[in-house]
């Protein structure tokens, strides 16, 4: 088991009036290389939550391991910083170089690696997010658009070669082209070089895309896990807490609340259609 | 009416000049609804700072209800008349009460006390928010404090809305809420709306979706016959609405159905087949 947390409770100001519990005895594990979206509302605790992953925040109770190991007794979180590695919201703020490969460099020059490993760190780490050695190492991380100077910003979290990548919204606030980048590469960086993968998203379009397995946190605790056909099954849940069921979902509710025989559990185009074609050529039988 | 004349403005930097908007026409008229899209750099975001003067041109003019962005002694009239809305609630919001936070607009207009306070429970009552009048806005949601930013900005009484995508941070529910607030101002209180988005369902309400490219505008049309042009759609980065792209399937497939823009169209379509 890569990550797994064991009843894990967190409070921030914790013996103070102000105290505020933000997770409640979260039992929660991620296997190597699998795909893992996790959604809720605002203020459920994501956040909270993916700092424990790489030791970032101490729970309060309970424990985290990674790979087996205790975090800060048996792996120190310098350690696991590097196996674990995690893209905040508007990662392109805490861009700050004069060019790319300084900027995706900044982790492996910090590890001490020598110039060699350094340059086949960034070469590697720019392929992996589609960008061009030759064309961005030498480019202000700032003439870039919105999307390759996130792109830029996920390199330098790959460059410490990470077996796990968590992204808090990585595709909030870019245009279409710009999120479907991001997905293609993170779905490629899944597939092809077997990176276990955290997906925070409001976008449950997105979710049902992309994921094999979706966690949903609400009030601090774990509501629901399973498949993305398991877990948009349960739409009214999910309404209640905030949240929302895929586009084509939606369709397929409506029109079964209107007398269509079509499944309730796709999310993709051709498949939609499909069950609408067949729904509507046993109505005209 | 918001009249923008032949519009350029440059960024100055250090080593070069980025054009952001290249000779830029365009007018608003009074209750519209209005959507810019683009991609990212496209210039709507500029575009959107000209409309209360925060930026100004470079060439051209931007002129609200008559009056130039560019003549400093016209900024104050124009901004009681242009309220902005940014993406981040949690940089607009001022106070540590929220009724405190909704009443700093007109206080600065030097609104007279008592009418601060009707103006203050009118501007929360249209964001239905009127039982946090006493709240401190951190314990807020998202979609809650977003809506107080609006109710600030409304106090002021504008009749121009322009906000700047202000559901890009939201959950589903908090984009809902703001959403919803927008419409019901733009139908039932006759606000003008400029709405700056990357989200497609939010766009289909719109009177007019202009869609900005490299600083000029590509295509400025109703919802309907703004997704009808697919090769200038590809472009702007702007992706179909998933119900058009599935009526486009089941028309191949040989069913007579209009192209439709939200599920809701799709389902009475379908449901109206035979």
């Amino acid at each position: 088991m890569l990550i797994e947390l064991k009843n894990v409770s967190f409070t921030y100001m914790p013996d103070t009036p102000l105290a505020q519990q933000a997770i409640k005895n979260v039992g929660f594990s991620v296997r190597t290389g699998e795909f893992v979206g996790l959604v809720g509302p605002t203020g459920s605790g994501k956040s909270t939550l993916i700092q424990h992953f790489n030791g970032l925040l101490e729970p309060l109770a309970g424990e985290v391991l990674i790979d087996g190991r205790r975090i800060g007794s048996e792996i120190s979180a310098l350690l696991v910083r590097q196996k674990i590695g995690v893209v905040f919201q508007f990662p392109e703020n805490q861009l700050f170089e004069d060019t790319v490969f300084k900027d995706v460099a900044f982790g492996p020059c910090n590890l001490k690696c020598s110039d060699e490993e350094i340059e086949e760190r960034v070469r590697s780490a720019l392929k992996m997010v589609g960008l061009d050695y030759f064309e961005f190492k030498d480019r202000s991380p700032f003439t870039l658009s919105g999307g390759e100077m996130r792109r830029v910003a996920i390199a330098g979290v790959l460059a410490m070669n990470p077996s796990c990548l968590v992204l808090d919204e990585p595709t909030s606030g870019l245009d279409s082209i710009g999120k479907r980048e991001i997905l293609t590469h993170l779905e490629r960086l899944n597939k092809e070089h077997g990176l276990t993968i955290i997906l925070i998203s409001h976008d449950m379009n997105e979710i049902a895309r992309m994921v094999d397995r979706v966690v949903v946190l609400n009030e601090g605790k774990i509501e629901f896990d399973g498949s993305p056909k398991e877990v948009f099954l349960k739409r009214d849940d999910l309404l209640k807490m905030g949240l929302d069921v895929p586009e084509y979902a939606s369709l397929l509710i409506k029109l079964n609340e209107r007398g269509f025989d079509v499944p309730l559990d796709l999310f993709e185009l051709n498949e939609v259609k499909d069950s609408i074609v067949c729904a509507l050529e046993r109505r005209s039988r | 009416m918001i009249e923008i004349s032949n519009l350029t403005h440059v960024y100055e930097q250090v080593d070069r000049e980025i054009i952001a908007l290249k000779d830029l026409s365009l007018n608003i008229r009074e209750g519209e609804f209005v959507v810019f899209v683009g991609r990212n750099g496209s210039g709507k975001s500029t575009l959107a700072k000209h409309l209360n003067g925060l930026l100004l041109p470079t060439s051209g003019s931007v002129k609200i209800d008559g009056f130039e962005t560019s003549l400093e002694e016209n900024l104050w009239k124009i901004r009681q008349r242009v309220g902005m809305i940014f993406q981040n609630p949690d940089n607009q919001i001022v106070a540590t009460v929220v009724e405190e936070d909704v009443a700093f607009g007109p206080e600065n207009l030097g609104v007279p006390r008592e009418e601060i306070r009707r103006h203050i429970d009118e501007a929360l009552r249209s964001v239905h928010m009127s039982e946090y009048a006493r709240f401190e806005p951190h314990l807020l949601s998202g979609g809650q404090k977003q809506r107080v930013a609006i109710a600030g900005v409304l106090a002021m009484e504008p009749k121009y809305l322009v906000l700047d995508e202000p559901t890009s941070m939201l959950d589903p529910k908090g984009k809902r809420e703001v959403i919803e607030i927008i419409q019901k101002l733009n139908k039932e209180q006759g606000v003008t709306v400029i709405l700056v988005t990357h989200s497609i369902e939010e766009s289909i309400y719109a009177d007019r979706i202009v869609g900005i490219g490299r600083g000029q505008i590509v295509l400025d049309a109703s919802p309907r016959d703004f997704f009808g042009e697919t090769e200038l759609l590809e472009g702007l980065g702007v992706d179909m609405p998933s119900a058009a792209l599935l009526s486009l399937k089941l028309q191949k497939e040989g069913y007579e159905i209009s192209r439709a823009l939200s599920m809701e169209e799709l389902a009475d379509s379908l449901c109206s087949l035979n």
